[in-house]
This record gives structure tokens, C-alpha cells and sequence, in this order.
């Protein structure tokens, strides 16, 4: 703590407070972000309340929440119409100690959700040089260290929309998806979102999308929910034809083909060119990733020697064989 | 001093002792600060580094090598550069450099202690008789840029020129070069240019002399004696980049004599991958990230293959229009690029070192 002068916290007296003295806002020491309040209402009708919430007195019968807002919002949606608490006069504790109880008492009972970290370091940047946010309180927050994972965080509760930060929490998006989401507008992100909503992109598919959104709506100067309003969207998203794991592939594969033209122009040719050769079924070719080593592979599955050789013969007879080249070649003659 | 912004100068207790820190203190008229430690200098440049500290010059005593070979990079033929370390971090501010993702601290570093070191690096040469070495200091900072202020020329152009078996070369996007044309030595010494696209430099190249400007300036060293050379790298598709790359040929044949030109390299912009989130954060109107890069064998990003051969064709075909003999080689390429694009291929890094060689030995003698 930082102060010398904090008095003892658990030699504070109990004071019943009358729950409508206490604000239904979290307030500015909290650090708690969409919660479920069962399991902790099942245990205050159990055991009843062991630890009891620390309040600080700002007036004449007003308070804010210093540690204790999910027991109290618990114990109000309970019915219970005063709430035991100890009670800190404004002059005893600093608003950096506040914030740091409030933050401890949390860290030692829970993990925090990815909204939350970021209400913290955001919070704590008021009062802390990033120094010490970076040295200090990102590792107790299990957080890498660096100056972008600290600014990411903090946008995350600062600037991410409700139903972002919904799909944040409960692992809808991954961190890198809602990193890519807050380079975006706020009509972007909304677009990207219910896009989300329609179809079920994994993380990985998640970041392809977006990189390959962003890339090309950079390239073509139009904003991503123009691009997401496009004709192509709409026929895949409202395709009958399509089950939703289909629907993603295609929407991948579309804007890959439009943000690598050549490579998927390539890729095509190969694959049409493989395809025409006729080759047994126990045969395969492949181009390495992206072509970019000069040689292709030739896979034979065979179940013993004279199997190998009989299919060797007949590639050997194979005259279409000498059509395979680079795919690009005779481009633009 | 310079052209540059720069805003302060933090020295370090360590690097105070130093001549090189005094004729820095001498020339500057930016504030000073003088700093206990590499912790506190960089403490007080606050915590965030949108700029990369490009406007805050730190001078340091360096603890590490000089003399390094160039990095490479896998499947991929090397020049077998050696890179003379003076100073990390550049003070012009290119969209496309990879120093962006390079260095983990701010600032434009200069090694006060190179004087006193670069003995070593001679050591090391005179220690291989039999081995050239190329060594240039623009691979970490522009060559040139700081020179006004720092005097690397003086430093290095006279202990260099009388080197039987080593190069230096000084890289650079500038015309700085009042320093080095007030020097009488020229044995051993290219200084060369960093060139593009006229849209390229002009869009992308910030704080760079125009290329007209860069190639004003190789004239005047060409005339007063220097030997030259030219990297076209990154070379980068644009609109029209047929057209606006033979606008840089063009100038070059105006200006440039080409049978004093050591060499000319040619590269594809290429990057790590981290670099790209980092460029659209710096760089938010750039559009060096808009072609097709692919992932190469060597992880870096790299335009697909059919565009990076048609790049070097075409570049090579109407720079040897310009001048057969222009020692025309290819930055971290493979053997099949080499061979389909330049028709020849030195196969290895070692093959294409003897071929730098032989021009050293033919330019110098």
C-alpha cells in the first residue's frame, strides 16, 4: 500500500448501512465487469456474509463502494435492507489505496476477465506511471509486460461496445480479434460484429477475416461495413444452399481471391492443370506453400513393389506430364 | 546542424569521456542532458515511443561488436556484407523500414566509444589478408544523415582509405556529403544511394532527399573522385511503377557516369511479419503494405514470386540498357529468382561475395 496511514482495516467497527444509502453503480473502485451473482447468493444464504464490504463515506449518508459491490448488489437482490460494512472516513485512506484494496481483495478470490484487466490498468494509470503498471501490476494481472498489451487493455474497457466486450468475456472473440476490432470505426466494428453473430468464425478464421477485410478496404478506400453491404456478402450470408461452416469458407476464400489476385490466379491454374492430367488415384502433386520453393512433390501410395512400379509405368506413359510448369508462366503473352 | 528535429541530446556518464560526445556537445544547440545510466536516459523519455524517439540523439558507450556480418537469412543468397555497427536507429522516418520492429529501445543511438574500438575492426582485417571485406555502416542508421553533427566521415574515410583489402561504404537517402568531399582520401570508399521510385521516395521516403537531389549529389562525389554504387531496395509495385521506375533510370543515366558505379543492388520489399501492424500504426496513409506478400521459406513476407521476377526483369533489363557493366546483383533472393530473373546465378553466398570481390578489386584495384 502506499500510504503509512492506512488504519487497520479489519479493527474498522461493523456499521449496518441502509442498502438505499449505498449507489447501484459499481463506482470508482470497482473492478468488476458483467458478473453472474448465483453462486455467490447461494452462498450468502448459506454461510451468510463473512467478509464484510468496505465503504467510504463522501458525505452526510452518502457512500462509495470501496471493496464489496458484488456482495451488496447480491445482498439487495436479496432483499436485505441494511448491509453490515466497515466504514472509511474520506480523510483516512487516499484514492491510489482505495483502488489497491479494492484490486488486492480481488486478485486473491478470482481471475479477472480481459474487460476488467483493462478497468484496472486503466484506473491505476491515473495515479501510477506505466512503469509501474508494466513492472509491477501487468505481471499480477498475468499479462505480458509491454507497452501494446497495456494500451490494448485499457482500450478494451475504454472503447470496446457492450456487445464486444460480452463476446470478449465469454471467448467469442479472441484478444487479437478485439485488438484488430479497435483499429476499426465504431460503424466497422458493428458491422464486423454481426457479422460474427450470423456465422460462427473460429479465432483463427476470426483474425483471417479480419486482416484480409481490413487489407482490402484499405487497398480499394472504403470502409469495411461498405464492404460486409456488398452483393457477394449478402448471396453467400443468405445462400440456401449453404450450412453455416460453408458460408465462412466461402466468405474466406472470396476475399482472399480479391486480396491475392496472382497467388489465387495461380493456384487455380495448378490445380486445373493438375486435375486434367488423369493421374491414379494413388497419386498426388503438390505445390509447396504459395510456390515459393521451385519444386512440386509427387505423392504414390502403393502396397508393395510391384504395385510401385506398375504405377511408376503408367505415369511413365503419362505424356501430359510434361505440361506441368509454373502456373504463371505465359501470363501476359 | 541537421535538417532533422532533433529536440534534446541525452549522454551518458559512461560515454562523457569520449571525443566523439565533446564534438557532439560542441556542435549542438538542442538541450542537453546528462544521464547516469542507460535506465534513467531512457526514464526520461517517458514510457511510449510513437516516433521512436527520432527526435532524441543519446550517445552511449557500446559494449558489443563493431564489426558484424550482415544477418541474412535462409534460402537465401547473401552478399557476405559486413556491417561496421555506428549507431542504431535512423533519423529519417521511411514507411517501409524494418529498423521499426529492429531495435527494443527508442532513440537515435550513437556509439561514442567508435573511435576507440575501430581499432579492433582493423585488426580483424589486417588478421585476413586474403579475404575483402565489404563493410558499410547504413544498415542499422543512414550513413550520412547525422554526419553534419557527428563526423563519422572524418572518423572513418582516412583510416578506411588506407586499407588494402576492405571497402567502407556509406549508405545513405540524403546529400550530406560536404564532410566527406572536404577529405582528400578516396581509396576504398563508395558512397552510395538508397533509390526508388520517384512516387515511392516522395510518399514514402520521409525526411529523404528527393531522387533528383540524391543523384545531384553522387554526380559531385563521382566528379570529385568517390566511387559509387546504388541499392534499389525495397523495390515496391505501385501504380504505374513501370513507368516511374524508368523516371529513376532516366535520372540516373543524366547524372551518373556509369563506369565509376561499383554496384547496384536490387531487393523486394520484404518484412517480419510483426512489422506490418507497426507500419499501419506509423504509417496510416502508407500503401507500401498493399501488394501480395505471401510468407517466404525464410518466414519473412515477400511478394508473391511471379511479381518479384518480374520486378528484377524488368529493372534489370533497362538498367544494363543504360550500361552493361553496372555489377548488377540481387539482396536476399533465391538461386531459381537469380537464375530466371539476372540469367546467372552465383548459387551460393559465397559465389556471390566473389563476384562483389571482383569488382572491389576492379574499381580499387
Amino acid at each position: 500500500m502506499h500510504s503509512d496511514h492506512n488504519p487497520a482495516l479489519n479493527q474498522l467497527p461493523a456499521t449496518h448501512v441502509p442498502v438505499e444509502r449505498l449507489p447501484c453503480q459499481a463506482g470508482p473502485f470497482s473492478m468488476s465487469y458483467r458478473f453472474d451473482l448465483q453462486i455467490l447468493k447461494t452462498s450468502l444464504k448459506t454461510v451468510g456474509l463473512l467478509n464484510l464490504p468496505l465503504l467510504l463515506k463522501t458525505g452526510e449518508g452518502a457512500y462509495s463502494i470501496v471493496s464489496g459491490y458484488r456482495r451488496i448488489s447480491a445482498l439487495r437482490e436479496m432483499g436485505s435492507r441494511e448491509i453490515p460494512a466497515r466504514v472509511l472516513e474520506e480523510y483516512q485512506i487516499s484514492s491510489l489505496d482505495a483502488l489497491l484494496i479494492n484490486f488486492y481483495d480481488n486478485l486473491a478470490t478470482r481471475e479477472f476477465n480481459p474487460v476488467e484487466k483493462g478497468m484496472i490498468l486503466g484506473r491505476l494509470a491515473k495515479y501510477l506511471s506505466k512503469n509501474q503498471l508494466l513492472d509491477h501490476y501487468m505481471p499480477l494481472l498475468k499479462l505480458p509486460a509491454r507497452m501494446a498489451t497495456l494500451k490494448h487493455f485499457i482500450s478494451f474497457d475504454r472503447d470496446l461496445d457492450e456487445a464486444t466486450k460480452m463476446s470478449l468475456i465469454e471467448g467469442r472473440i479472441s484478444e487479437s480479434t478485439a485488438v484488430a476490432l479497435l483499429m476499426l470505426s465504431k460503424k466497422e466494428r458493428a458491422a464486423v460484429a454481426t457479422l460474427f453473430e450470423k456465422i460462427p468464425f473460429n479465432r483463427n478464421q476470426q483474425k483471417q477475416l479480419l486482416e484480409l477485410l481490413s487489407d482490402i478496404c484499405r487497398i480499394m478506400e472504403i470502409p469495411i461495413d461498405e464492404m460486409i453491404r456488398t452483393q457477394t456478402f449478402t448471396d453467400i450470408l443468405e445462400s440456401p444452399c449453404m450450412n453455416r461452416p460453408q458460408m465462412t469458407r466461402a466468405l474466406l476464400a472470396f476475399l482472399r481471391a480479391k486480396r491475392f489476385p496472382r497467388l489465387s490466379r495461380a493456384e487455380e491454374v495448378f490445380r486445373k492443370t493438375i486435375a486434367r492430367l488423369d493421374l491414379p488415384p494413388e497419386v498426388r502433386i503438390n505445390a509447396g506453400p504459395y510456390f515459393e520453393s521451385e519444386h512440386y512433390r509427387m505423392e504414390i501410395t502403393f502396397r508393395n513393389g510391384l504395385e510401385l512400379k506398375s504405377l511408376i509405368d503408367r505415369l511413365a506413359a503419362l505424356e501430359p506430364l510434361s505440361r506441368i510448369r509454373d502456373p504463371w508462366e505465359g501470363e501476359g503473352q | 546542424m541537421t535538417p532533422f528535429p532533433i529536440k534534446r541530446i541525452l549522454v551518458e556518464k559512461d560515454a562523457e569521456k569520449y571525443r566523439l560526445s565533446r564534438r557532439v556537445l560542441e556542435k549542438t544547440t538542442a538541450p542537453v542532458q546528462m544521464e547516469n545510466t542507460r535506465e534513467s536516459a531512457l526514464e526520461t523519455q517517458g514510457d511510449y515511443y510513437p516516433d521512436m524517439g527520432k527526435d532524441t540523439l543519446q550517445v552511449l558507450e557500446y559494449s558489443g561488436e563493431f564489426l558484424k556480418p550482415c544477418p541474412g537469412t535462409t534460402h537465401h543468397i547473401c552478399c557476405g556484407y559486413q556491417i561496421l555497427n555506428v549507431a542504431a536507429n535512423c533519423p529519417l522516418d521511411c514507411s517501409y523500414c524494418i529498423l521499426q520492429s529492429y531495435f527494443n529501445e527508442p532513440n537515435l543511438r550513437i556509439f561514442a566509444n567508435l573511435e576507440e574500438r575501430i581499432q579492433e575492426v582493423f585488426r580483424t582485417i589486417k588478421e585476413n589478408p586474403d579475404k575483402i571485406f565489404r563493410i558499410g555502416t547504413g544498415e542499422f542508421t543512414d550513413s550520412l544523415a547525422l554526419d553534419p553533427l557527428i563526423g563519422w566521415t572524418d572518423m572513418l574515410i582516412p583510416p578506411f582509405s588506407k586499407s588494402k583489402n576492405a571497402i567502407l561504404e556509406l549508405k545513405t537517402k540524403t546529400v550530406h556529403i560536404e564532410n566527406l568531399l572536404a577529405l582528400p582520401e578516396r581509396d576504398q570508399i563508395v558512397i552510395s544511394w538508397s533509390l526508388n521510385s520517384p512516387v515511392i521516395s516522395a510518399t514514402e521516403e520521409h525526411r529523404a532527399a528527393s531522387i533528383r537531389k540524391r543523384l545531384e549529389a553522387a554526380r559531385r562525389c563521382q566528379s570529385e573522385g568517390f566511387v559509387v554504387g546504388f541499392h534499389f531496395d525495397p523495390l515496391i509495385p505501385h501504380t504505374d511503377w513501370q513507368q516511374a521506375y524508368l523516371r529513376t533510370i532516366d535520372l540516373l543515366d543524366r547524372f551518373v557516369d556509369p563506369s565509376r558505379v561499383i554496384w547496384i543492388s536490387m531487393g523486394s520489399f520484404r518484412f517480419m511479419p510483426p512489422l506490418k501492424s507497426i507500419i499501419r500504426q506509423r504509417h496510416p496513409d502508407t500503401h507500401v503494405l498493399d501488394g501480395e506478400f505471401i510468407r517466404g521459406l525464410d518466414g519473412k513476407c515477400r511478394y508473391f514470386k511471379p511479381i518479384r521476377m518480374e520486378l528484377y526483369r524488368f529493372m534489370r533489363k533497362h538498367l544494363e540498357a543504360w550500361h552493361k557493366d553496372l555489377g548488377v546483383y540481387l539482396c536476399m533472393e533465391s538461386d531459381e529468382i537469380w537464375r530466371k530473373t539476372m540469367g546467372w546465378t552465383p548459387k551460393d553466398s559465397d559465389g556471390l561475395s566473389s563476384f562483389l570481390d571482383a569488382r572491389v578489386k576492379r574499381l580499387f584495384g
